[in-house]
């Protein structure tokens, strides 16, 4: 029995592919108009080993794109010249196979798999090498929040590092707690931060700027707040900074209040300030915290406003993260801010 | 075709059926048919709650720092929609459909053990149960559907979630290796007379090279549960890295699990497709052996590729090349198919009803799923992407726009044979350029996210990225998605009261589950069919050109 | 069906093994995967002494007597099949009571191997050795108590009903799980006795 196979209304079923087709095309145009708006790595990248993954990933995409307009052209191809036309009951010629057409399909992708893999090959060796003359840099992840260490300089910062131009850096990742990721797109690639276990990662920034990045393996409550910059100095500018940054508190706000709210409210339990007595260490070090752009792992800018904001209340500004909310008089936040903003 | 419903009275009354409740027959059943028929609806049920998951998920993502979401409320949210989607809803639907079908396909009337099929039916019923309550058990688990460890540690995930996540990928995971050891020994021992394995239908195919992967991938994420329950309840050490433990061990194991799975989920769907294709193309599939042969292929090497997930922990270099090399190895056998759905399609006379609607939909969508899945493969473009939002973006066009597509395909080719009534075409049409639509203004936009640098699994993101447009068009597909579902609800609901009868073969397809009556009896075939070729039903139509005269030249 | 007459290449056979035997073979092949996961974790765990240490602990000559009484219950369990075929179902039943008590012997020892280490306050939360041990033991133990209850069942419900000369009875698939729990203590007995006799692990 055959009770439904009366033939599809075929100019409908044409209308409403033309009607697709339309509206693919919009949707086609509106893509990169959205996109282009913000920084690529994958047409950006201010590292050696940034272009490399780049240049990479054009050839691959150049070969994938033969293969997807190639197999959805004969897709498209055979809708319209193979479709049963209306009346057209029948069954098509029989056809079982062809080994040899078979045996072709299978060789010719294997090959072009052997060239990409040379390629990967060789992308990896450029991307891994560390120079002799690297600038060693110790990242721990923390929930949710990044530590930096400059072993050689006697440097502690917190969310945000800086490093000078032209100089390959030779990190160690490491965490305190879950698994996290360090990623800084427009410099090339990430790794995994690991309780237990030391990984290693480099590159050069060859451009002085500003660069974004993330932790990008879900660690837990704050996960999306666990943001990070990366300064790019001139050699200069950075042996400055790495000066400023190694030397101890001095903040214009430094008050004897303020050291007394500091200390009696259990803010140095976790942080340290050095020259002072707080040495906690289960929290960003602040002895300079006034110098960085951003609080909180990238949820606020760092002025005397947001400051004040992430002190009254951090639960609110980035819910889960393990700072208590301190509920601190008027007077004492204000006293508190100043100082903080002060610790250039 | 000959009728095969004799009066009532004259065979033996099917077992739990007739002298039951409506509702005993159902749930006392051992029929494979009705097993498979609740493991869909099943599937279907955790489907809607898994997409209900990816609305909230998308509303909160709508725009930039929204507050709809607590990010507590998101990570538990997310976690359930990957736990729930992987193994309540895809591999429910694609091991329901394998029940309903294999002993079918293959002429027997039962699967090997029945009662051992119910009994896995309802520990996944049961443990999908067990996993919702953890909503009202203090809360849902939170920490991703691949839990890395530490997070499930008692020290980072606090409420009892991970625990009950743990338990139920257990339970579902015995039920699902009972099922796979069922369809193994039903296709070596109840296969009909001249049914031999080389004229099995590849549905069935791809069903045994499944219930392989099942077999040994699925024990691998038992142990890692057992293990993440044992530091939890029992404050064991395996996954403490302050006594030793080794957090890379527990992605290892899982991932030994973990990429088997994604073939899990894949071949079946392969199956569906090349069922589906030839038919409405009226020709037989290109190169059985072929098809055969790379899916045996995809099944062998897919337990070699799976620290290709973990090129971002530090391995050495060469453990690093060696997996890419194998992960770019398992895209040849998955091209030949591709190649061969073309082929099978080419020069055909192809009725696009709705089943090849959604099987070019899948050819077309899952190809970009595949090429996307290369450049991961591809250690260094991994290193960039892996994480990302590209990542969500490839695994989305492998899993809806490959499986569900697939899924959709059998429904519409299948519920005829299933109910003996048609779905609407009309709304079929209209289902499938809806959720194309739908599905690709979702998911296309991720490529971009992930290009641009936006991790996955955050719960908000920085206004000043510039990512508000991208996940704007997103939360918009997603909407469009959700449309076409309902379409799909409404299809089912109006074709189960009133649909047009389908009578026993409405594909004028060639295997034999069309050979019987739509619904099939309980006893499937009142006499055991003979299989004198690939497809018996074609040879049965033409005597004058039978399929088993080409099988020495094609074999 | 009628209608089908050409007559068939070839026709339906099915490995002589028997639809039973084959899935417990599958399940085997299956739970291995599981033992060989815990496995692998107790070698990794070796590589971070810190606590208790296998060496200090355990002693390879106290407990290979009960893992010898463990792999001859696989002997006496392959003398109680024959009897099936013989029509000696009392005879089976004295080969499957010797089975279950050394089996049941292992399993006591096993216990006073887990008894003296809580003596030492050794739980599986002590450090990352004992953490892999007792879920190494404990789930073989498990699976060997599982084992005796199938056993014991089967000589008790063959009093009423006997077993049957079939090669796929439940007897016949029982054994074959038997001996591949015995046989998995083997490699679980290297791992963790031998191994720390030998190389002081």
């Amino acid at each position: 029995m055959r009770a439904a196979s009366a033939p599809l209304a075929a100019r409908g079923w044409v209308a409403r592919r033309l009607a697709a087709a339309g509206l693919g095309g919009v949707f086609a145009l509106l893509l990169p108009a959205a996109a282009f708006a913000a920084p690529y790595w994958a047409v950006l990248g201010d590292s050696p080993q940034a272009r490399s993954i780049q240049h990479l990933f054009w050839i691959v995409i150049g070969v994938a794109f033969v293969f997807l307009f190639g197999i959805e052209g004969a897709l498209l191809y055979v809708v319209f010249r193979f479709r049963a036309r209306p009346g057209d009951e029948g069954d098509a010629p029989q056809v079982y196979g062809n080994r040899r057409l078979e045996v072709w399909w299978t060789i010719v992708p294997a090959l072009i798999l052997v060239v990409m893999f040379i390629f990967t090959v060789r992308a990896v060796g450029e991307e891994t090498a560390v120079a002799p003359n690297a600038l060693p840099v110790t990242v721990i992840g923390h929930q949710w929040w990044w530590e930096f260490r400059y072993p050689t300089l006697g440097v502690v910062t917190a969310n945000e590092l800086h490093v000078p131009v032209g100089r390959s850096i030779d990190f160690t990742l490491e965490s305190a707690d879950v698994v996290h990721s360090f990623w800084l797109p427009l410099l090339g690639g990430k790794e995994q931060l690991i309780p237990g276990q030391k990984n290693r990662w480099t590159f050069t920034v060859d451009k002085a700027g500003s660069y974004d990045g993330a932790c990008s393996e879900y660690c837990g409550g704050a996960h999306a707040w666990m943001r990070l910059t990366l300064v790019a100095d001139t050699p200069a500018q950075f042996e400055a900074w790495a000066k400023a940054q190694a030397a101890p508190a001095a903040s214009t706000g430094a008050s004897a209040q303020a050291l007394r709210v500091f200390t009696q409210n259990a803010c140095s339990q976790c942080h340290a300030i050095r020259g002072t007595t707080a040495s906690g260490a289960v929290a960003p070090d602040l002895t300079h915290v006034g110098s960085r752009t951003t609080l909180g792992g990238g949820v606020l800018a760092n002025n005397a406003g947001d400051m004040a904001r992430w002190l009254e209340n951090p639960q609110a500004v980035k819910p889960g993260v393990l700072m208590p909310d301190l509920h601190l008089s008027a007077d004492d936040l204000s006293t508190l801010t100043a100082y903080l903003e002060g610790l250039k | 075709m000959a009728a095969t419903v004799l009066p009532p009275g004259t065979y033996p009354k099917d077992i739990g059926g007739e002298s039951h409740t409506w509702l005993l027959s159902w749930v006392a059943s051992v029929d494979h048919k009705k097993i498979g028929i609740m493991y869909i609806v099943t599937s279907l049920v955790f489907f809607a709650a898994g997409g209900i998951e990816s609305l909230l998920m998308r509303w909160q993502l709508g725009t930039p720092e929204n507050t709809f979401l607590t990010p507590d409320e998101y990570n538990q949210i997310f976690t359930m929609h990957g736990v729930t989607m992987i193994f309540f809803a895809v591999m429910p639907f694609l091991f329901g459909l394998a029940n309903y079908l294999v002993p079918l396909m293959i002429g027997a009337r039962d699967v090997a053990y029945p009662r051992l099929n119910a009994f896995s039916f309802w520990l996944l019923a049961f443990s999908g149960i067990m996993l919702y309550y953890s909503w009202i058990g203090g809360g849902a688990p939170n920490a991703g559907w691949y839990g890395y460890a530490p997070l499930t540690e008692h020290a980072y995930a606090t409420s009892n979630g991970d625990s009950y996540y743990a338990l139920a990928l257990i339970l579902s995971g015995i039920g699902t290796i009972a099922t796979s050891i069922n369809l193994i020994v039903t296709t070596i021992y109840h296969r009909a007379p001249g049914m031999s394995l080389r004229r099995i239908p590849i549905f069935v195919w791809m069903i045994i090279v499944t219930s392989f992967l099942s077999l040994f991938a699925l024990p691998s994420l038992t142990g890692d549960m057992v293990m993440v329950l044992a530091d939890r309840l029992l404050g064991a050490h395996f996954f403490d890295a302050n006594a030793g433990g080794s957090d890379v061990m527990y992605q290892h194991i899982f991932w030994i699990f973990g990429h088997p799975e994604v073939y899990i989920m894949a071949l079946p769907a392969f199956g569906v497709m090349s069922e589906v294709i030839p038919v409405f193309s009226r020709k037989p599939i290109f190169g059985y052996t072929f098809v055969v042969g790379s899916g045996v292929a995809i099944g062998f090497l897919s337990f070699g590729v799976w620290a290709h997930h973990m090129f971002t922990v530090g391995m050495t270099l060469t453990q690093d090349y060696f997996f890419s090399a194998t992960s770019m190895a398992i895209a040849i056998p998955t091209g030949v198919k591709i190649f061969t759905w073309v082929a099978t399609a080419w020069g055909g006379r192809i009725r696009f009803r709705t089943p090849m609607l959604f099987a070019f939909g899948f050819i077309a969508m899952f190809l970009i799923g595949g090429l996307s899945g290369v450049t991961l493969a591809i250690i260094p473009i991994d290193w960039q992407v892996n994480g990302s939002y590209y990542l969500v973006a490839h695994f989305h066009y492998v899993l809806f726009g490959g499986t569900a597509f697939a899924v959709f395909s059998g429904v519409f080719y299948w519920f005829p044979k299933m109910s003996g009534r048609m779905l609407s075409e009309r709304l079929g049409v209209w289902q499938f350029w809806v959720m194309l639509v739908g599905f690709n203004l979702t998911f296309f936009p991720m490529h971009l996210m992930g290009l641009e640098g936006m991790p996955r699994r955050v719960y908000t993101y920085p206004d000043q990225l510039d990512l508000g447009g991208l996940n704007a068009i997103s939360t918009l597909g997603s909407f469009i998605l959700a449309v076409s579902i309902i379409i799909f609800i409404v299809n089912l609901w109006r074709s189960i009261r009133s649909g047009a009868p389908a009578g026993d073969n409405p594909w004028e397809a060639w295997t034999l589950e069309w050979a019987t009556s739509s619904p099939p009896p309980a006893y499937n075939f009142l006499e055991i069919p003979v299989a004198t070729s690939r497809r018996p039903l074609w040879d049965l139509a033409h005597p004058e050109d039978p399929d088993w005269a080409h099988e020495k030249e094609h074999g | 069906m009628a209608t089908l007459t050409i007559p068939a290449a070839d026709t339906h056979m099915g490995p002589t093994l028997g639809p039973k035997r084959l899935g417990v073979l599958l399940f085997i092949a299956s739970e291995s995967v599981v033992f060989f996961v815990l496995i692998a974790m107790y070698v990794v765990g070796q590589a971070h002494p810190n606590g208790p240490t296998p060496r200090a602990q355990l002693d390879v000559g106290h407990m290979i007597l009960y893992s010898v009484a463990l792999w001859a219950s696989s002997a006496t369990m392959a003398m109680a099949l024959p009897r099936v075929q013989r029509d000696d179902q009392r005879g089976m039943r004295w080969w499957l009571l010797a089975t279950v008590v050394l089996g049941a012997i292992f399993v006591i020892g096993e216990a006073q191997e887990w008894w003296l280490l809580y003596q030492d306050q050794i739980s599986a939360a002590r450090n990352l050795w004992a953490t892999t041990f007792f879920m190494l033991t404990g789930i073989h133990g498990l699976h060997v108590i599982i084992g005796l209850i199938a056993i014991g069942t089967i000589a008790l419900v063959s009093l009423r009903a006997p077993v049957s000369k079939s090669h796929e009875s439940g007897l016949e698939v029982v054994s074959l799980y038997w001996h591949f729990v015995d046989a998995m203590w083997i490699l679980i007995f290297g791992t963790i006795y031998v191994w720390s006799a030998v190389l002081g692990g």
